[in-house]
């Protein structure tokens, strides 16, 4: 003990009682201790032990200085009786009995200090209340942190019980040093038990998933954290172990459902692929297979017309001319239908496409279809569609055809290409002629196929035309409709559904 | 040099009839080169492989049983014996895949047969025109 310490913490004013039965040692006492200036001490005087209890029960004091010898009390016994009295004060021996032994017992027993009386002991005395007063506060501070960090330790700990998850704390050489009751449960076996054991885990830094068996046969997969921290003073690994099993299963169900899902689509667009390579094989063998018989009748009526044509009577010959001119029709029908049935399965790439220009180039090809009549085109500006280029063409050349043929009688055929009402990213195209029109009650069925409304006498056909625009329409997601008014012209009006680009208007 | 008038040209196709309208034809439209015809790929190769068989040109349907056209062209142009004889494919089919195919296996050239018995005389007239008065073959 450094009586020549400087002492900060204790200041101003102490309360000391002094358990003094000479009034002369009182005195003393008192003259040197007053005249301090580091602290004022203020001294309380009681000749006797039951006094000094009196007084420590109604007052607070700082310190009690005491002599060991009093009237009521001799030695250790006066010490003692005071500690049990007042366990928590600091108490300084301040007596005569020059004894190392009771010295010894009294310092053992709890007393701060044991000075012994003698002249000049002043400042020896201020120094010993001071320490014994700050020794007393740091000491309740102690006690006052012991008791916080107790009950935080208490918390954690009951955080770590609560959790679910396994913590174990394992020293260096993998030893268990900590288990909370996750880690029981997981272990089957107690804390107790456990401390010591080895963990079983090889400690890998940061976080891994692994494999546990565990007692009992059951097997799980476990996320387990791993921390370096210190334990009791030394190196140790914080283990966290998180049970992902279900987690994992049902990451694992998934997966298998998607590769099954995966699988089934796979499988079903090569089954679709298949079959529309079928559709169109066949539909071409069929379509060539039935021009083989065309062809030979055709040729062979031809040979005849040659070679017997002069044998034979007006009659015969105009019979003869009419058969290859059926050939013709029939050939044109297998041509139509194997059209349209290839538009059923066909791909439909869509780019932006420039009707004007478009609508121009097929008005020139179906010139030699107007035989020489008088035609006036007139067509507008018209907007770009996002549509199959070859398969818009057909659309066109169907509806100009179309409307060149109804236009027959007419002097002149008139024929307006024009853009109506519609919407900037769905234009409607409008085809108007002159012509025979129709009758309202048409206007539905001259969309299906083989649909006519004229006989092969009036106007040529084979009804497949319109219902080969239709379809052409309707893959690109869009409508066709017509309007007429029977002997004044028919108006139709196609429209393309959304595609994946903007049509932009040009001229 | 060019093909003898002797020689003749070999017609593979199956079908009777188109080969009763392709003689008519023929013969309206010049002379010399008789017109052989075989029923299928694999009798085309046997006529060809014959001692003392010189072809002028082959005419090769596409469709035929047992051996197709592309088939027997394949085969014709991995015989040394065979490789150069021009072979003109003369078929109904208009399929792509079969044109395409044609070129890439070495037909000379692909011709679809007309409908019509003018269309026809005009037809085998440029062939016999190109194919046996204008061109040269390996001696």
């Amino acid at each position: 003990m450094n009586h020549d310490q400087p002492l900060e913490a204790v200041r101003g004013r102490v309360e000391v009682l002094v358990l003094e039965n000479n009034p002369g040692d009182a005195r003393l006492l008192d003259a040197e201790l007053s005249g301090e200036v580091l602290i004022e001490v203020n001294l309380t005087v009681a000749p006797r032990l039951s006094d000094g209890l009196q007084l420590l029960a109604s007052r607070d004091f700082d310190a009690v200085l005491l002599d060991l010898n009093l009237p009521d009390s001799r030695g250790m016994e006066t010490f003692e009786r005071l500690r049990a009295a007042v366990p928590e004060m600091p108490l300084i021996v301040y007596t005569g009995i020059h004894d190392d032994q009771i010295a010894l017992r009294a310092l053992r027993g709890g007393a701060q200090d044991y000075v012994v009386k003698g002249p000049g002991n002043g400042p020896l005395l201020i120094r010993a209340v001071q320490f014994a007063i700050e020794r007393h506060r740091v000491h309740v501070e102690l006690e006052l942190r012991a008791a916080r960090l107790e009950k935080n330790r208490a918390a954690l700990r009951d955080i770590v019980e609560a959790s679910a998850d396994v913590i174990l704390i394992l020293d260096r050489t993998g030893a268990v040093r900590f288990v909370n009751s996750g880690a029981e449960k997981m272990y089957g076996r107690s804390a107790v038990d456990l401390v010591g054991q080895a963990g079983g885990f090889a400690i890998q830094p940061g976080t891994v998933e692994i494999d546990i068996a565990l007692p009992g046969g059951t097997a799980r997969t476990a996320e387990v954290r791993t921390v370096e921290i210190e334990w009791d003073g030394q190196p140790a690994s914080l283990i966290l172990l998180h049970d992902v099993t279900e987690r994992k299963l049902a990451q694992e169900q998934a997966l298998a459902q998607n590769v099954v899902l995966e699988d089934l689509v796979r499988e079903r667009t090569a089954e679709l692929v298949a079959a529309n390579a079928e559709l169109e094989a066949f539909a071409y063998s069929v379509s060539h297979d039935l021009r083989a018989p065309l062809r030979h009748i055709k040729g062979f009526t031809q040979m005849l017309e040659e070679e017997a044509g002069s044998s034979l009577d007006r009659s015969a010959r105009t019979l003869l001319a009419r058969i290859p001119r059926s050939v013709d029709q029939m050939g044109k029908l297998i041509d139509d239908l194997l059209t349209f049935s290839r538009l059923g399965i066909c791909p439909v790439s869509r780019q932006p496409v420039a009707l004007g220009p478009l609508v121009a180039e097929v008005i020139e090809e179906l010139a030699p279809e107007a035989w020489g009549l008088p035609v006036e085109w007139s067509v507008a500006s018209l907007p770009a569609l996002d549509a199959d280029p070859s398969l818009l063409r057909i659309v066109l050349v169907n509806l100009l055809s179309n409307a060149l043929k109804f236009t027959r009688g007419r002097a002149p055929a008139r024929i307006h290409v024009f853009a109506a009402a519609g919407s900037p990213s769905a234009p409607v195209i409008a085809v108007r002629d002159n012509g025979i029109g129709f009758a309202a009650a048409h206007a539905g069925r001259m969309f299906g196929v083989f649909q006519r409304l004229h006989t092969q006498a009036e106007f040529e056909g084979t009804g497949v035309g319109l219902a080969t625009v239709k379809r052409i329409v309707t893959r690109h997601g869009g409508r066709i409709w017509a309007e007429a008014v029977p002997g004044l012209g028919a108006t139709f009006f196609f429209s393309l559904g959304p595609g994946e680009t903007q049509p932009v208007r040009t001229s | 040099m060019k093909a003898s008038t002797n020689w003749p040209v070999l017609v593979a196709e199956d079908n009777p009839n188109d080969f009763l309208l392709l003689e008519a034809a023929w013969r309206r439209a010049g002379n010399g080169h008789a017109l052989v015809c075989e029923p299928d790929g694999a009798a085309l190769l046997q006529r060809l492989r014959l001692p003392g068989m010189r072809a002028a040109l082959v005419l090769m349907d596409v469709n035929m049983p047992r051996m197709n056209g592309l088939e027997a062209l394949a085969e014709m142009k991995v015989d040394p014996r065979l490789d150069s004889t021009p072979v003109v494919m003369f078929s109904t089919s208009r399929f792509d895949r079969d044109v395409r195919r044609a070129y890439q296996l070495g037909a000379s050239s692909y011709v679809v047969k007309p409908i019509g018995l003018p269309e026809l005389v005009s037809a085998v007239a440029l062939l016999r025109a190109y194919w046996l008065d204008l061109i040269e073959v390996p001696e």
